[in-house]
């Protein structure tokens, strides 16, 4: 008997010893393939969502064409009062109507991150030019509505106490990430760009120096 | 005939059983062993090339997370256009009087062919429109009437005050209901 198992522990060691090595090799092995495939498998979805970003971003300037000042004034993060006061002036002008009383309130909050404030004035004009005025401001930046009007007329001229809201918003304060999936303009987006490029932006106009005599010098 | 002759002694000698056994486990250890080298070659191989595709594709996130960066400018331009937009059209569907204005002019324009009645006072803001008429006679209020009816886009009309002097004629308050 001893010699029966003297003659085949030999053969038997060796078998166990290559069952443990195909064990170890077989695990081992696999789960290593299974972890770098997975790891391909992420960052090939990874070059899938940058590869589409990159795309997006290189089409934008075909589509934001030139200057986008205008998007900036649609929606003023400062200065909306402002520009809503350049505004109504401007329009006045242009419309041959006079203002009178002009007063702004505080930013109140609307909706999101929108707020607005309100801007109060008289306004007296022909009625033809006093329509058309209240109606322009549907059509100017920053964005700005009519509120309420109250108009009485006499004789010919029509007089008029509104109130129009100028809208503000704050800019978004976190860009996304780099590795983070850029969301293209869609055909309403690029629709509400070409409408609002097309709306009147307030005149920035640079004085000029004073070109008259200076004063005297009242100590020399 | 060649006679063979076992001169190993009989308490030394291996069963014939046992010599078998030993011969199959050697032939599987052969087999095993091959399989080993095999295998162990294959998960090499499959290593090195799973890792080098993994290489490149990593090197093609880098090529392209720098080509993002150099259109940084776009990227905010992009960012800004999606995040106004969005709120531009917000404050566009946002309640607007001017809508009613528009509607008033064009009420207005019509009442000039009405010279016997005309506007006292207009109130107009985003929910409602309040208008006071004064009419010399019952036919320019009739006319009025009718030509305030007409008028589309409104849920009712109000009649909220009526009166008559014979100096002035009749004078009517009407309110005209958005929502």
């Amino acid at each position: 008997m001893n010699n029966e198992l003297k003659f085949i522990i030999k053969p038997v060691l060796l078998l166990t010893i290559l069952i443990i090595l195909f064990t170890a090799v077989f695990f081992i092995g696999v789960k290593k393939i299974t972890t770098i495939k997975a790891q391909i498998n992420d960052s090939k979805k990874m070059e899938a969502v940058l590869g589409q970003k990159v795309s997006i971003l290189e089409t934008i300037p075909n589509i934001i064409l030139g200057d986008t000042t205008f998007l900036d004034i649609a929606l003023p993060s400062r200065g909306a009062v402002l520009y809503g006061l350049n505004q109504v002036k401007s329009q006045a002008v242009l419309n041959g109507v006079i203002i009178t009383n002009l007063k702004t309130g505080s930013v109140s909050p609307e909706k999101d991150a929108i707020s607005k404030v309100n801007i109060t004035f008289d306004v007296s004009g022909p009625s033809e030019n006093l329509y058309t005025f209240l109606s322009s401001f549907s059509k100017l930046l920053p964005l700005m509505n009519v509120d309420r009007a109250r108009i009485s007329t006499i004789d010919s001229t029509v007089n008029a106490n509104v109130t129009i809201n100028v809208y503000t918003a704050e800019l978004p304060k976190k860009i996304q990430s780099i590795t983070e999936n850029a969301e293209e303009l869609t055909d309403d987006d690029i629709e509400t760009i070409k409408t609002i490029s097309n709306y009147t932006i307030p005149e920035f106009i640079e004085p000029k120096p004073f070109e008259g005599e200076a004063k005297p010098d009242p100590f020399n | 005939m060649q006679k063979r002759i076992n001169l190993i002694p009989l308490e030394m000698a291996v069963p014939a059983r046992a010599v078998k056994l030993a011969r199959l486990l050697s032939k599987i250890s052969i087999v095993g062993t091959i399989l080993l080298i095999i295998s162990t070659i294959y998960v090499i191989l499959a290593i090195v090339i799973y890792s080098v595709e993994y290489k490149k594709v990593v090197t093609s996130i880098e090529s392209k997370k720098i080509k993002i960066v150099s259109l940084e400018k776009s990227e905010q331009k992009l960012f800004l256009a999606k995040d106004r937009t969005e709120k531009i059209v917000q404050v566009i569907n946002l309640a607007s009087a001017h809508k009613e204005i528009d509607k008033f002019r064009a009420f207005s324009d019509q009442m000039t062919t009405n010279p016997d009645s005309s506007f006292t006072e207009v109130s107009i803001n985003t929910k409602k429109t309040e208008l006071s008429i004064s009419s010399k006679n019952s036919n320019s209020l009739t006319e009025v009437l009718k030509l305030a009816s007409s008028i589309p886009g409104y849920k009712n009309i109000v009649l909220s005050s009526f009166g008559f002097s014979p100096a002035t004629g009749f004078l009517s308050n009407l309110i005209f209901n958005i929502n």
